[in-house]
């Protein structure tokens, strides 16, 4: 099978202010109809890139291409063809909700009236914002101006979704429903997020690029990535003779290494194994051998993206591209 | 676009693509708030209030005295006004936001600063200018019984309008160019407050040079003594010069094209 299009296509994209690289050679590959989780800590070039695609910010070198645009000749055409959902989503505060909506559809379609108001109608029930629909937008809290931004994100039907953390602001349900917006939309578009909430990326995302200090630090699947995290670990809790414990299974050649973390009254060890069906016929025997051991929990650990992110992001092992 | 097939396309390529959804809704922040109402009470009050107090007074009386206080009163003080309503127009925008969310859709930037230049062209020209201008013929014939000719009225109302729209285009430029509204309100104030001195410097180079200034279009003494362009309009006397009126428009153009040149550069 041929390889999805590309939708968003970055070559050595940098952007450099005075002495500050925001962004360095960035490499970056969307394909069509993934949900792109772009991860970072604060500073790390997200937002950068994500205003640069959208011809607000000019790259100091490199090239991108959206649709198979160039970014900086065909930028119109780009963003007819996307919507967008900034960090901190200010609107005019004379509008109401609705005609906000009705506003931002109208840079995409002409007509006809009744479809446009229609559209607003559905978005407006798709974000929950029914109700406040004719409030000027002056009162809204935070969360409602989010929901509000991510409705006119999506009132165009966009080929390509871009969210500047689509979950900042929201509640534990707004997110839910942020989640749900955006696996809908799946099946129409492709969906380029920001965002540090690191569960999310892992309910929803098939794909996630990391970039930290301006660099891309990893990019790929989110199940190639996990996979790839560093071996199978696993965590016992245990009470009793710990030290001995430990010192038992570091004598072990599928050990690659323990870890002690002592609680009130027991303590947690955290062993990393070279070969899981070694770990998983011997661990657990080697630790009861000891009559006086008592084990109250024993799990493999399975590796989060959560762990993957900060492994990279505070200079562990993965330190290239995946 | 995926699934909007029973939609018509808006024309979003070129030069002006959005400025007729951003023109509706720069016209909707004047005439959908209260905003068109407060400005025509104010300038009503200001300029109307102030000529009918003048001629109450008995102090000044002809039409040779009063048309350059119209021009004074209805130019300059606008003017003021001008740029505190304008500065935020396009800086305040950068600052909040909304400039980067609305042109992360199909919008030129071009149309942008088109769109704030006509949508508060008109506003001013309404509430700042037309409605305290047509109450001042009004206060000139029926109050004052003076004989004044609407069409020598309306174009002195115009003279007053270009100078305000001087002060928009360049508050609008400075917006561009500036990230902080200190210098976007701060150098056209200066520029209008200190006109006198600017004038009298000006001046000591050459006299002529204020007839390429907007000045002169309200006034008094700049090119003609005790007049100014808006009230020898007014008075339906002839123009003793037409050079501040196209000067002026000349500038309007530059400042504008300055303005969306700079802009179009903006990282926002």
């Amino acid at each position: 099978m041929p390889p999805p299009e590309p939708v968003i296509q970055t070559r050595g994209l940098t952007k450099q202010y005075k002495e500050v690289t925001a962004l360095a050679d960035l490499d970056l590959t969307v394909h069509k109809n993934s949900i792109f989780g772009f991860l970072g800590p604060n500073g790390a070039g997200k937002t950068t890139t994500i205003k640069t695609l959208l011809g607000l910010i000019r790259p100091t070198a490199g090239s991108a291409t959206v649709f198979g645009h160039d970014i900086l000749k065909d930028s119109l055409q780009i963003r007819a063809r996307v919507g967008y959902l900034p960090q901190d989503p200010r609107f005019y505060d004379y509008m109401t909700a609705r005609e906000t909506l009705d506003f931002t559809a109208r840079f995409f379609f002409k007509g006809p009236e009744t479809a446009i108001k229609d559209r607003v109608e559905e978005t407006l029930a798709l974000v929950g914002l029914e109700s406040k629909a004719d409030r000027p937008i002056k009162g809204f809290s935070g969360g409602e101006r989010q929901r509000l931004g991510i409705g006119q994100a999506q009132v165009n039907y966009p080929d390509l979704l871009i969210l500047d953390e689509p979950a900042a602001s929201l509640d534990p349900l707004g997110r839910r429903d942020v989640l749900a917006v955006m696996e809908r939309l799946r099946k129409y578009a492709t969906v380029f997020y920001s965002t540090h909430i690191l569960d999310d990326v892992q309910r929803v995302g098939d794909t996630i690029a990391i970039l930290n200090n301006g660099r891309l630090v990893a990019q790929g699947a989110v199940e190639t990535l996990l996979a790839g995290s560093g071996g199978t670990s696993y965590a016992v809790r245990i009470r009793g003779d710990v030290a001995g414990a430990k010192t038992r299974l570091d004598n072990q050649e599928w050990v690659l290494a323990t870890q002690l973390e002592n609680n009130r009254d027991d303590a947690t060890l955290t062993v990393s194994v070279s070969d899981p069906e070694a770990a998983e016929a011997h661990l657990l025997r080697l630790l009861l051998a000891d009559e006086e051991l008592v084990v109250k929990d024993f799990r493999r650990r399975t590796y989060e993206l959560e762990d993957i992110f900060m492994e990279i992001v505070e200079g562990g092992r993965h330190g290239g591209k995946q | 676009m995926a699934g909007n097939s029973e939609f018509q396309p808006a024309a979003n390529q070129g030069l002006l693509a959005g400025f007729g959804n951003l023109f509706r809704a720069e016209m909707r922040s004047w005439w959908r708030t209260r905003t068109w109402w407060i400005q025509t009470l104010i300038w009503v009050a200001a300029v109307d209030g102030l000529l009918l107090t003048i001629i109450s007074s008995g102090v000044e009386g002809g039409l040779q005295e009063l048309a350059p206080l119209y021009g004074v009163f209805g130019g300059l003080f606008t003017a003021v006004a001008v740029i505190i309503i304008v500065q935020g127009a396009v800086v305040g925008e950068k600052i909040d936001g909304t400039a980067a969310w609305v042109l992360s859709k199909p919008v030129s930037r071009a149309a942008f600063l088109l769109a704030k230049w006509l949508g508060n062209a008109i506003g001013i020209a309404v509430t700042m200018v037309l409605a305290p201008g047509l109450l001042a013929f009004l206060v000139f014939t029926q109050y004052a019984g003076l004989t004044v000719r609407f069409i020598d009225f309306a174009a002195g109302m115009g003279t007053v309008l270009l100078f305000n729209l001087f002060w928009l285009s360049l508050t609008l430029m400075l917006g561009a160019f500036f990230s902080a509204r200190g210098a976007v309100i701060g150098i056209p104030m200066a520029l209008l407050l200190g006109q006198q001195f600017f004038a009298g410097a000006i001046m000591q180079l050459s006299e002529r040079i204020l007839e390429f200034l907007p000045y002169a279009l309200i006034m008094p003494d700049t090119v003609v003594p005790g007049q100014s362009l808006a009230s020898q309009a007014i008075m339906g006397t002839p123009l003793a010069t037409g050079w501040p009126i196209i000067a002026t428009i000349i500038l309007i153009v530059a400042l504008t094209w300055f303005g969306i040149r700079r802009f179009e550069q903006e990282e926002l």
